[in-house]
């Protein structure tokens, strides 16, 4: 026993003498004004490069350190210049001459120009990468002066500026650095794949994969010197590991990710604070047009009516959403153009109980939040009688259901966002027979019609007729039915202010404009 | 001996190329497309299609899996889907950080099975109640342990730092990896310090249930022996309780929990996956767990490659100590 004994205290006495010299006690606090700013990646990003990069985790990196000829105002689908000053449409609608800042640096200290922006614009339709789409309708660009900037497009294509101030976008990336870094006909994509070289306020300084990337003030950054001279993000997947992290003191800011009752603890703690805007964020119930259950319109209309969007946004979201009152996001149409508002029926599911076919899947796809829906509608279904399987579905998977007719559930929960505030960028993306992410399948001819239409219009007010139009065509289809409008909650320490941030720019903030406090 | 090892070697080799026909059955059969993530919702069909091509997913399932084999046998690994890298160098960079915390985590489940083996067999009073503390901790998830952990030892205690592997910004880059010992090597022990304390909590979460699998094996093995002939005469003969336990009863009782520490590895391989999740270890648990979502088939099939070769060796190292310690097995 005695050999037990000493082993327990060996151990024993380790652990103290390494817990001893522990140099990081949470919340220990700062007398000085931080300069640092710390956040957390939930994932390891892919190669950060611009003109391949095409995912939300790490939009925070690459929107600090690019910017394109086009931006968002806060929290609006208003576009406004941001390397461009001005800029002009031919009346065809084909051609668009943009006047350019001429007191801009790349973040390598080279002078960014017309034929800077001509070349980022020639090198993301050569990497061919996933945001090389927002360029596929360009014939020509050109590059009269530094100032100018010309891009003609084969057809009018009506979400083009938008595209240009989308977070994938094309970005102004130096071509002097491409040129010194690039290796075979890559393009300089395996060197910005970890380092940066555009305009925006901050450059990477290090990236350790898996781990950490830092962020350090571009000391050419031509809008001003931001307050955090360092940004420093640690790769820390589990949302609950972020949580701690940031009630101890390791954290300044967790981005997204957290739990209803996470938020609701830390905005009760005088020490930090909870942050909501707006996003083009739609949670929706995705219905499988070829479902035994709900492939019938009196079947999609039943669950649409059974659906109560106020209680069930405030059971999920609580305040981190809004029930939906607009088939689209805000601002993708004229407010009430397309209204998407019923009275709800707990018992409409009821008329489905004498089905032959009782037996449906909910898949879904996402956080924590969509499951719990998935949950509450399992429950729904159970009560009228069905008999409901909840499953999950991952990014890989949930890709795959376009060409997977078999693996479609019967309905799926999904929240989604377009890359713009337009609103082709959801028609052409999710709902139009051929796009790319049309999960269930469903095909709304005559509104792809109007919608694709609508794109090629080059009047404005005409175009949005057309979208309008197609709207309720796919509104009436109830193969998509919208829950709440979500909000980008970020929960972070008191005290940080200077808040700005963009409808499309998932789990992002604008790192230039926050301010520490001592 | 030898014939032992050759055996071993031909049967790891076989159930390697096994496990690559497994896993591209499998994700054949999974209805995914990691093309598709790959190049983002909005690229075209046609942009996907370029893509699936590049990389040889549109090959017929037996030319893509000969493809994958003979490329592996000469260490090409292909490129992972996510971090647009050969795999073989992702496995480089991940691969000493999953070492190091298994190291530690078996270094450490050792000395606790022993202790608890031991402890829990001898006729003391506190035996019974140690026993069942052992069964409750067996039955925790490794996830409740990692959290329970990070939230007692960082953010009550204040004691450990609660993800990563060092708080060091300049850390050595090698020569092994191990921090903990290039620490050592390139004369920074603040390095292997701070290295050790950012081991103590996963290392422990990863240990624990493999210590107690282990320890109540041990203890099994070793009431029986304690309770066996031989053992009566070595007490008859008035040797002491040390010896009778070092040198009858433990090398006696051996054998069994050797064989469960040898497939127990397997559970400490399961246990890096969350561990190193949610203390953001960057390890190999971690790439993996970040590779499964998006489908990186690549990083998927050559890291549980890597683990099959990792178990099949340390199972093979057991059945050679096994044979050392009773001879008659390696007949």
């Amino acid at each position: 026993m005695r050999t037990v004994t000493s082993a327990l205290v060996l151990t024993l006495t380790l652990g103290a003498g390494l817990t001893a010299c522990s140099g990081n006690s949470p919340s220990a606090p700062s007398t000085s004004t931080p300069t640092t700013l710390r956040l957390a990646l939930s994932a390891d990003p892919a190669p950060l490069d611009p003109d391949t990069y095409y995912e939300a985790e790490g939009l925070q990196i690459t929107t600090a350190a690019y910017q394109g000829l086009l931006t968002y105002k806060p929290d609006s689908a208003e576009i406004t210049g941001l390397l461009a000053k001005s800029w002009k449409v031919s009346s065809d609608g084909k051609t668009y001459t943009f006047a350019l800042r001429t007191d801009v640096k790349f973040s390598d200290g080279t002078a960014f120009d017309a034929a800077a922006m001509k070349a980022s614009f020639e090198r993301r339709v050569a990497l061919a990468g996933g945001p090389a789409y927002t360029l596929a309708e360009v014939e020509s660009t050109d590059a009269p002066d530094p100032a100018t900037f010309v891009v003609r497009l084969k057809r009018p294509v009506a979400p083009f500026l938008d595209y240009l101030a989308s977070p994938y976008g094309p970005v102004a990336v130096s071509p002097a650095a491409v040129k010194a870094h690039a290796a075979g006909d890559d393009h300089g994509a395996g060197w910005l794949g970890a380092h940066t070289a555009g305009t925006g306020p901050y450059q990477l300084s290090s990236v350790v994969k898996t781990t950490r990337y830092v962020l350090t003030a571009n000391a050419h950054y031509w809008g001003g010197k931001p307050r955090f001279a360092e940004v420093d993000f640690a790769v820390v997947p589990d949302f609950s590991t972020q949580s701690i992290e940031l009630q101890g003191g390791q954290l300044d800011m967790v981005l997204h990710g957290l739990n209803t009752r996470d938020y609701a603890a830390i905005k009760q703690n005088p020490g930090f604070q909870v942050q909501n805007f707006p996003t083009l964020f739609k949670t929706q119930i995705w219905v499988n047009p070829d479902s035994a259950v709900f492939g019938p319109h009196a079947a999609r209309q039943a669950l649409r009516d059974s659906l109560d969007t106020v209680a069930l946004t405030k059971q999920i979201y609580g305040d981190r959403a809004t029930a939906s009152t607009e088939v689209y996001p805000e601002g993708m149409l004229p407010k009430g153009a397309a209204s998407d508002m019923w009275q709800a029926n707990p018992q409409a599911l009821a008329a489905l109980s004498g089905n032959k076919d009782k037996s449906i899947t909910i898949g879904y796809y996402g956080d924590n939040s969509l499951q719990q829906l998935a949950n509450t509608l399992q429950i729904q279904m159970q009560q009228a009688g069905l008999t409901a399987t909840v499953r999950p579905y991952g990014p890989a998977q949930v890709f795959a259901l376009p060409a997977e007719p078999k693996q479609r559930p019967d309905i799926l929960v999904a929240a989604m966002n377009p890359d713009a505030a337009h609103v082709d960028t959801w028609m052409s993306i999710y709902q139009a027979a051929k796009a790319p992410v049309n999960f269930l399948g469903c095909s709304v001819p005559a509104a792809d019609k109007l919608a694709d239409a609508a794109r090629v219009t080059v009047d404005r007010s005409e175009s949005q007729e057309l979208y309008t139009k197609a709207a309720r065509e796919y509104q009436n289809s109830l193969c998509w039915i919208n829950i709440a409008d979500v909000r980008d909650t970020i929960a972070a320490k008191a005290g940080l202010t200077g808040w700005r941030h963009q409808m499309p720019w998932v789990f992002t903030v604008d790192l230039a404009t926050l301010e520490p406090t001592s | 001996m030898l014939a032992l090892a050759g055996r071993r070697l031909a049967g790891a080799v076989a159930i390697c190329l096994g496990l690559t026909v497994v896993l591209f059955v499998l994700q054949h059969l999974s209805a995914t497309d990691p093309v598709r993530v790959l190049v983002g919702p909005s690229a075209s069909t046609a942009q996907v299609d370029a893509v699936r091509h590049q990389l040889g997913y549109d090959l017929p399932l037996y030319a893509q899996w000969w493809h994958y084999v003979t490329g592996a046998a000469t260490g090409d690994l292909q490129t992972s889907l996510r971090t647009h890298r050969p795999v073989a160098t992702d496995i480089a960079q991940f691969l000493p950080a999953s070492i190091e915390l298994a190291l530690f985590s078996c270094l450490i489940a050792a000395v606790l099975a022993l202790v608890l083996g031991i402890g829990t067999a001898g006729r003391w009073r506190g035996a019974a109640p140690l026993n069942t503390v052992l069964l409750a901790i067996a039955s925790a998830p490794a996830f409740l342990l990692t959290l329970l952990g990070i939230m007692v030892f960082y953010r009550n205690l204040g004691w450990l730092p609660p993800t990563g592997r060092t708080s060091i910004a300049d850390p050595p880059g090698g020569p092994t990896g191990l921090l903990t010992v290039d620490g050592l090597l390139t004369g920074r022990p603040d390095v292997t310090l701070d290295a050790l304390r950012h081991l103590v909590m996963p290392a422990v979460c990863v240990a624990l249930l493999p210590a107690i699998a282990v320890g109540r094996t041990l203890r099994s093995s070793l009431t029986t022996a304690l309770e066996s002939d031989h053992i009566r005469t070595a007490k008859a003969k008035g040797l002491s309780r040390r010896a009778i336990l070092l040198h009858h009863g433990l090398r006696n009782s051996a054998t069994t929990p050797l064989s469960m520490a040898g497939l127990q590895l397997g559970s400490v391989f399961a246990s890096l996956v969350v561990v190193e999740t949610v203390f953001a270890w960057p390890g190999l648990g971690l790439y993996i767990s970040q590779s499964i979502p998006t489908s990186d088939f690549p990083a998927i099939a050559g890291t549980t490659l890597l683990l099959a070769v990792a178990y099949v060796a340390v199972n093979t190292a057991v059945d050679i100590t096994q044979a050392v310690l009773d001879p008659r097995l390696a007949r």
